[in-house]
């Protein structure tokens, strides 16, 4: 079945206006159905609860309540109507570093300040058509944060109880061929 | 068997799989190209339209006040988050808001400010010049753009020469948007970010008529 965004509800999240109006702007150019919006992380996780968008674009940098602290709420709070919501992050920060705090709070993208009308539909159309897996762990609850599948891998298996392999600090597998 | 306890209570307790149910609410496929080009529309409509000196003035003040805190012997290295969010902030608005070679510097700055691991008179004189570049522009003390771009690529040779004063450093590791969201492990010491090839975002994948 083809796109139908007019039957797609997203919420923006962004304290700065004109910023929260070219997005919605775009959103609209293709055919979004309904568009909510809140100017914080604290406004935008009420929205949530009270209108549980399918996906949420939220920027990073916002009071009260950032854009972490209303993805961690999205994820693990009792009153979040949907865990699993995709929750897309627009914001300046490119740091590698920046991108793995984001994953770490639970994002499904990232999309980097500036961006253009393409980076948005390609990711929203990109978070439809390829839903992850999420993980349910005692210091994460949050989309799989393994991306690749390498059907030509022949190593051992890299749990940190399955060998004596080095493991990342959740304990989910790791690219051992990336290691020095 | 401590650290048996240890390794138990990082493991995932459970894993929930995909779930198609926004597929079959909306659809899925490509994005029809027309519908992007719209999308590239609305930006091009505000591009270089909006004065962004509200934002230029609220950054300037920031960096004002960062600077006198930065300067004051207990400062710590946290202060430089501060500097981080308010360069990042600034580069976002602008990158789509105006036109011209401001990004770039933003750009410059923002990647060189998260890679400092300590505070020394380098780091001050990098950030005084910064706000002193951004002052004089929106001052309307500079106005020649060629005057512009020669002292940003100044600041970018200031960034380059603190690396090369200090080779224990090393630039950030940045991405862009033609990466997947993806990060190999969270120690990002050794961190690989790119796409997967069944984890693209390639135009063909996304953009053009459904059948």
């Amino acid at each position: 079945m083809p796109f139908n965004f007019s039957k797609l509800s997203v919420l923006v999240v962004e304290d700065t206006e004109p910023m929260r109006k070219l997005i919605v702007s775009i959103l609209d150019s293709i055919d979004v159905g309904t568009i909510h919006q809140a100017k914080s992380g604290e406004e935008g996780f009420r929205k949530f609860c009270e209108h549980n968008p399918d996906i949420v674009i939220s920027d990073w940098d916002m009071d009260p309540g950032d854009g972490l602290v209303m993805t961690r709420k999205i994820r693990k709070d009792v009153l979040s109507p949907n865990r699993l919501a995709p929750i897309i992050f627009l914001t300046g920060y490119n740091a590698v570093k920046r991108v793995a705090q984001a994953r770490d709070a639970g994002a499904t993208e990232y999309i980097i300040k500036p961006f253009t009308g393409s980076d948005l539909a390609k990711r929203i159309a990109y978070v439809i058509n390829k839903p992850r897996d999420y993980i349910d762990a005692d210091v994460y609850f949050g989309p799989d944060r393994r991306r690749r599948d390498n059907p030509d891998y022949k190593g051992p298996r890299r749990r940190v109880d399955d060998s004596s392999a080095l493991s990342g600090d959740d304990g989910f597998m790791i690219d051992l061929g990336n290691k020095k | 068997m401590a650290n048996d306890n240890k390794t138990s209570a990082k493991k995932a307790r459970a894993i929930m799989p995909a779930t198609r149910l926004l597929q079959s609410k909306v659809g899925n496929g490509k994005i029809k190209p027309e519908k992007i080009q719209k999308a590239e529309n609305k930006l091009e409509a505000v591009r270089g339209r909006l004065d962004i000196s509200p934002f230029a003035d609220e950054h300037i003040a920031e960096i004002k006040d960062l600077l006198k805190q930065i300067k004051k012997p207990d400062a710590s290295l946290d202060i430089t988050d501060d500097f981080s969010r308010s360069i990042m902030k600034f580069k976002g608005n602008i990158g789509i808001f105006s036109e011209g070679p401001l990004i770039g510097l933003t750009m410059i700055m923002l990647n060189w400010i998260e890679s400092i691991e300590k505070i020394d008179q380098d780091v001050l004189d990098v950030l005084n010049g910064y706000y002193v570049t951004l002052d004089q522009i929106f001052s309307d003390k500079l106005k020649d753009p060629k005057m512009i771009e020669v002292i940003i690529k100044e600041m970018q040779s200031a960034c380059e020469r603190y690396f090369s004063k200090h080779p224990e450093l090393q630039l950030t590791q940045v991405i862009d948007n033609s990466k997947a969201f993806y990060i190999d492990q969270s120690n990002h010491s050794d961190v690989k970010v790119g796409l997967d090839m069944n984890d693209d975002l390639h135009d063909d994948h996304l953009i053009g008529q459904d059948d």
